[in-house]
């Protein structure tokens, strides 16, 4: 998919992060159009994985303007950063999902139910439909025969693809993926990835990715953005960046991990 | 009689005393397990609105019930069993014995729950929070959906020692005339001066009582994590 065509659909600007004493994001800017894949690399610490909270209302910031699909979820109010009302929160929140590092699914429901709780619950689709969708998605996945399995049953890889499947069955336009794979088997990461290079090829979603995988980010992003230390130290193609990186911290972050 | 009773016991315990104040103890049993049972439900149910009180947003409501909490927690119940007795009638509130030794053990052991609840909470990775908001669950439904599914079956063990502790507790109602066990054995004795045989029954149902409610509570442990979590026991992982 061809990068910057779009409208912008997500943009920070001027936003500052801590926790407690220590400085997360100072004064970030970030802009992405819609249909954009981006992938944040970069030492841990750097921020990136806190990007992706903040989208999806999970930590709040002390300073500056977060702007999702036409709608602001925070804005400037002098020095510090207000958060719009709830229910205009709910609103945009509605258009993000996110895939957790630790796969965070509902260990109280079946695989099926942990994709369908949410659209019957919270959308208020019908029991019938909320379910059917989850099949389908199930399906998506690869996980169709599991559906009544608990997630105790299930390997961190089929885990994993159901809560992906969970944060699609909410019909998201933006898609959040934070460190996926890091805490999986080697041997179960490819099923993961291949879900991820589906839905990158084959619908238009807004993504997000926070990767340790440099393979990945290379091959389903059109943007990649090196961080340290909350800044964007470099940005640009996959091609740029992994083959012909101009700074020098990146060259060496792309080291260590490539020798890892 | 065709068998002698007093042949089959020591001299210092009378047997046939003991049988002869058995009905009179069954009786009292029935008041036992009454006032421990509803002062428990009660108890299960205050626990809750108690615990999320003290987690309020606001200060002004989370620091007095942690007060009021605390306060109940480190006093004894018996000092609050005659506090209920005997300053709430100043107020015109008049209470049955029986009425105002439920309330007092349900609000003592209410406290107590609130901590249950408390450490169940907290068990719960705090992942499961982000997962409910990032699928748009309001904090009222993530409770209801998400949290409170998997605090119940945590709690069940420690919710279910606590029943044990209060019938063990209830004698203490023997002070405000309820005709629960304790006393009814102490009258007996009081009367006939027999004191042993029917302290030693007594005794003795308080312990089929605590093994009683032991076997229940392992009968819903096992339920409730068979029925919510699959064929497999749920283990905290």
């Amino acid at each position: 998919m061809p990068h910057s065509e779009g409208p912008t659909i997500i943009r920070f600007r001027g936003v500052t992060k801590k926790f407690g004493d220590l400085i997360v994001l100072q004064d970030f800017d970030l802009t992405i159009k819609a249909g954009e894949h981006l992938s944040l690399i970069g030492p841990s610490g750097s921020g990136k994985s806190t990007i992706l909270r903040i989208l999806m209302t999970l930590e709040e910031i002390q300073a500056g303007e977060v702007e999702i699909d036409g709608g602001l979820l925070w804005r400037s109010n002098g020095s510090t950063a207000a958060m719009s009302s709830p229910a205009e929160v709910r609103k945009i929140r509605q258009k993000v999902g996110m895939v957790f590092q630790s796969f965070n699914l509902f260990p109280h429901m079946s695989a099926l139910r942990n994709v369908a709780e949410a659209p019957y619950r919270v959308l208020g689709l019908p029991k019938e439909e909320a379910y059917a969708r989850g099949r389908e998605l199930l399906k998506l996945v690869g996980l169709a025969d599991k559906e009544n399995n608990f997630p105790i049953h299930l390997s961190g890889g089929q885990q994993q693809r159901i809560a992906i499947a969970r944060a699609l069955a909410m019909r998201p336009k933006i898609l959040l993926f934070d460190e996926v794979t890091s805490a999986l088997d080697p041997e179960t990461v490819g099923e993961v990835l291949n879900v991820i290079r589906l839905l990158a090829k084959e619908h238009d979603f807004t993504i997000l990715i926070v990767t340790h995988q440099m393979g990945l980010a290379k091959e389903i992003s059109d943007h990649v953005c090196f961080l340290e230390r909350g800044r964007i130290l470099e940005e640009g193609p996959p091609a740029e960046i992994f083959d012909f990186p101009k700074n020098e911290r990146t060259l060496a972050f792309l080291r260590a991990v490539l020798d890892a | 009689m065709i068998l002698d009773l007093t042949q089959l016991s020591p001299k210092w315990f009378h047997l046939d005393v003991a049988v002869s104040v058995l009905p009179k103890l069954i009786e009292a049993t029935g008041i036992t397990i009454y006032v421990t049972v509803a002062a428990f439900l009660i108890a299960l149910v205050l626990g809750l609105p108690l615990l999320l009180l003290r987690r309020s947003r606001y200060r002004l409501v989370a620091r007095p019930v942690a007060t009021v909490i605390e306060f109940i927690r480190s006093t004894p119940l018996l000092v609050q069993i005659y506090f209920f007795f005997f300053v709430l009638p100043d107020y015109g509130i008049v209470l049955s014995p029986v009425v105002t030794g439920i309330v007092a053990m349900s609000l003592h052991y209410g406290c107590y729950m609130s901590e249950v609840y408390r450490s169940g909470l907290d068990s719960i990775p705090h992942g499961q929070w982000d997962a409910a908001t990032s699928l748009n669950f309001s904090r009222v439904a993530a409770y209801r959906h998400v949290i409170l599914p998997q605090v119940v079956p945590r709690v069940i063990p420690a919710a279910g020692s606590f029943l044990v502790f209060m019938f063990k507790d209830s004698p203490l109602l023997a002070a405000i005339t309820v005709h629960e066990l304790m006393y009814v054995a102490v009258q007996h004795g009081m009367d006939n001066f027999q004191y042993l045989e029917p302290i030693t029954m007594c005794g003795l149902i308080f312990l089929a009582l605590s093994l009683g409610s032991t076997a229940v509570i392992r009968l819903i442990e096992a339920r409730v994590g068979t029925v919510w979590l699959g064929r497999r026991r749920y283990s905290a992982t």
